[in-house]
């Protein structure tokens, strides 16, 4: 746990009257509290990436462990990086500053820091660029806008690199469509160059390699939470459910983060997965290998995500299934959706995904052999194949959380709505600038949901839980609903600071609630083992 | 002079202390965040400008009325001091500026001499913000407190449910009323 600083060491002499100073020489802040731990050097040592110091460090220590040729690796490899990546070189020299995105960006409507506008994150690395890598920057200088690495610019990159959740929705409103997410990440990259990263990233990173999944849960104890959750699912509904592990020949692999087997209130989720697939009697298997659907070398560079990715790959070509479904989460499908062909593709193992129940094919996911649950699960309504009984839902009124990388990486904005206005009666969109394309992120994506900078957190996601707010004032919503692990770890402290009374959920936790199962008992509970509504209650009173 | 002519003095300043009180408010974030907070106007693009909006008006009302509603004021107050108790101020800036209506009508209403009874009103205003201060301070704790609690319920509970469920740790079971 976080060691809690106190107040005078937080908060002292904290002036917000406008510098004199021009924005390059303020320094950031790196107190106590202001920043995520770094790594430990055993996780990057694991992962093969340079650990300059054996010792565990603080960014609050003036002095960082960073190799003495430390400018030269960062001037290299910002070289290498913009022959490689046409798109940053474009992002690099293409802004006009026009300022479009200034005012979008979840922390600086939150934090009120203008190094929170992501024409100012983006700067942090443009105005380096321009000093090292333009004619007119190494004749002009800072009149050209640049200026040279010093060891203070590194100390920025590493505090404002890591308070961007890399949602992309600055990029939604770019008239030159400049991704500051990806700007991000190669901030990240650069830092990682020289081992500066975090240890919510690194270690969940580190853990994946070696166990299969971010919490270091090792392949028996995976196979033993669903076997927890079956026994719950039979006392629930009455039905047993026996899903199999690493069973080649299956027609399907489902991959789902780990977060919905391990992480409250994913784990019910998990069991509406469970009962979907039995309600359609589906030809599928889990592994324990690619126990991992997230992939947090996302967050760290394109050499760690491409390794994480390649399991999915490799433990469907092992099994000889035909197709991958996939199970709710964010940045697991930007990955998926945008990188994986590129990285890991052409796949060597089975065919365009097809629906067994329906016979849709997938065209969309003809390169990855990856179909998202929700699209699976609403082409099965579209063709009525599932019996549902909504008003097992009625006691929750639910609105529902776009999360960044399904809406704005892969557009997936109205099949979810298609299948939460199937299985429950009461549900209410957030107002319009705040969902869909234009949805503000939940505050603690891309690695920094720790619990370290709790207040950070609360601040980039005071967008998202006022828009809750409204609807629960408005319609009583008392249920915010999302299609991403990430997202059912970091809404819940959420909704407690900004709107207690709302709970979150994943939308196949409603799915498996209003599921009629063949041979089921009467059901008085929900997956939370709630009751389904008042009347239920009394009568277990009776 | 009649309750009536005192409440006209008010009502015809009303909304030039609280524009004041706003900017007094506004002063207190870098002068580019407090442009945007104060110019843009749809509540859901700007959650801050629009929080304090409604809060110092709500306030303003508070502190003017004939009698002080510890209601009232807590609703008003709530929502800004939610959003100040974790943005970067001292505690003492994060409330400080609910006082500020009391300089901000000192400066406008210079003229006023003691004993003259729009004085009385002018006082009974500060002083009711003297006591919304306090209600401020008790809110600010209790955002900071929050936190806090949020911070160590996820490094409690990240793994509480897998230890219990792998039985490395056993609970009392839940007491059944039926027995």
């Amino acid at each position: 746990m976080a060691e809690t600083p106190k107040p005078e060491d937080l908060y002292q002499n904290i002036d917000h009257t406008m510098p004199d100073e021009a924005w390059e020489e303020i320094p950031p802040d790196l107190s106590k509290g202001k920043f995520c731990y770094p790594t430990k050097p055993k996780n990057l040592d694991y992962l093969d990436m340079p650990t300059p110091t054996k010792e565990e460090w603080s960014p609050a220590d003036e002095e960082w462990p960073i190799p003495d040729n430390w400018q030269e690796i960062i001037h290299e490899g910002f070289k290498d990086r913009l022959e490689k990546y046409r798109s940053l070189k474009i992002f690099m020299d293409v802004c006009v500053r026009c300022g479009a995105c200034a005012d979008k960006c979840h922390f600086f409507i939150g934090t009120g820091d203008p190094k929170n506008m992501p024409v100012l994150r983006a700067e942090l690395l443009r105005s380096v660029y321009r000093n090292d890598f333009t004619t007119a920057g190494r004749i002009l200088k800072k009149l050209s806008g640049g200026r040279p690495l010093t060891k203070q610019v590194l100390k920025e990159w590493f505090s404002y690199f890591y308070q961007c959740t890399e949602c992309r929705r600055c990029s939604l409103y770019c008239p030159y469509g400049i991704d500051t997410a990806e700007i991000t990440m190669m901030g990240r990259e650069l830092l990682s160059l020289l081992g500066l990263n975090i240890n919510w990233i690194l270690e969940p990173a580190a853990n994946c390699f070696r166990t299969g999944n971010h919490l270091g849960i090792q392949p028996h104890a995976f196979r033993e939470m669903i076997d927890f959750f079956c026994d719950d699912i039979e006392e629930i509904t009455g039905v047993r459910i026996e899903p199999t592990f690493n069973r080649k020949g299956a027609e399907i692999l489902f991959i789902t983060p780990s977060g919905d087997v391990f992480a409250d209130p994913g784990t019910y989720t998990m069991m509406g997965y469970l009962l979907l697939f039995e309600h359609l009697g589906l030809d599928y298997t889990l592994s324990t290998y690619a126990s991992e659907g997230g992939n947090f070398g996302l967050f760290t560079s394109s050499e760690m995500m491409k390794r994480l990715n390649s399991k999915m790959f490799a433990e469907a070509e092992r099994l000889g299934v035909k197709w991958i479904l996939g199970g709710e989460c964010g940045h697991m499908w930007r990955v998926i959706h945008q990188y994986m062909d590129t990285m890991n593709g052409p796949p060597n193992f089975g065919e365009t995904p097809k629906s067994p129940i329906t016979g849709t094919v997938f065209e969309n996911a003809a390169s990855t052999r990856m179909v998202h649950i929700t699209e699976f699960t609403a082409d099965l309504l579209r063709h009525n194949k599932l019996k549902l009984d909504p008003s097992r839902n009625d006691n929750k009124v639910v609105t529902f959380h776009d999360s960044c990388n399904p809406s704005r990486a892969m557009g997936l904005l109205d099949e979810p709505r298609y299948v939460l206005n199937s299985v429950c009666n009461n549900f209410y969109d957030m107002p319009e600038n705040t969902i869909r394309e234009q949805t503000f992120c939940c505050g603690s994506g891309s690695g920094l949901n720790t619990e370290e900078i709790m207040e950070l957190r609360m601040l980039g996601g005071l967008p998202r839980a006022n828009a809750v707010k409204y609807v629960h004032e408005k319609f009583g919503v008392n249920m915010l609903s999302c299609i991403c692990a990430i997202d059912r770890a970091a809404l819940p402290p959420l909704m407690d600071y900004w709107v207690p009374g709302v709970d979150v959920t994943g939308v196949h936790e409603l799915v498996g609630n209003a599921l009629v199962m063949d041979g089921e008992i009467e059901r008085t509970m929900d997956l939370r083992f709630e009751p389904l509504n008042e009347e239920t209650e009394e009568d277990a009173d009776e | 002079m009649s309750k009536k002519n005192r409440d006209d003095i008010i009502s015809a300043r009303r909304q030039r202390w609280i524009e004041k009180w706003l900017d007094a408010l506004m002063q207190t974030y870098p002068d580019e965040s407090a442009r945007f907070f104060k110019d843009t106007t749809d509540p859901f693009a700007n959650p801050v400008g629009a929080t304090m909006k409604k809060g110092i008006t709500d306030l303003f009302d508070v502190v003017a009325a004939e009698t002080y509603d510890p209601e009232a004021a807590h609703a008003a107050l709530e929502p800004m001091i939610r959003v100040r108790a974790i943005q970067e101020f001292a505690p003492s800036q994060a409330v400080g500026f609910v006082t500020e209506i009391k300089s901000i009508i000192r400066r406008d209403a210079g003229g006023s001499k003691e004993g003259h009874p729009q004085a009385e009103k002018l006082q009974q205003i500060g002083d009711y913000a003297d006591r919304a201060l306090l209600a401020a301070f008790d809110i600010y704790m209790n955002c900071k407190k929050k936190v806090y609690e949020l911070r160590a319920r996820q490094a409690r509970d990240s793994v509480s449910q897998l230890l219990i469920k792998k039985e490395l740790i056993s609970e009392l079971p839940d007491v059944d009323p039926a027995l």
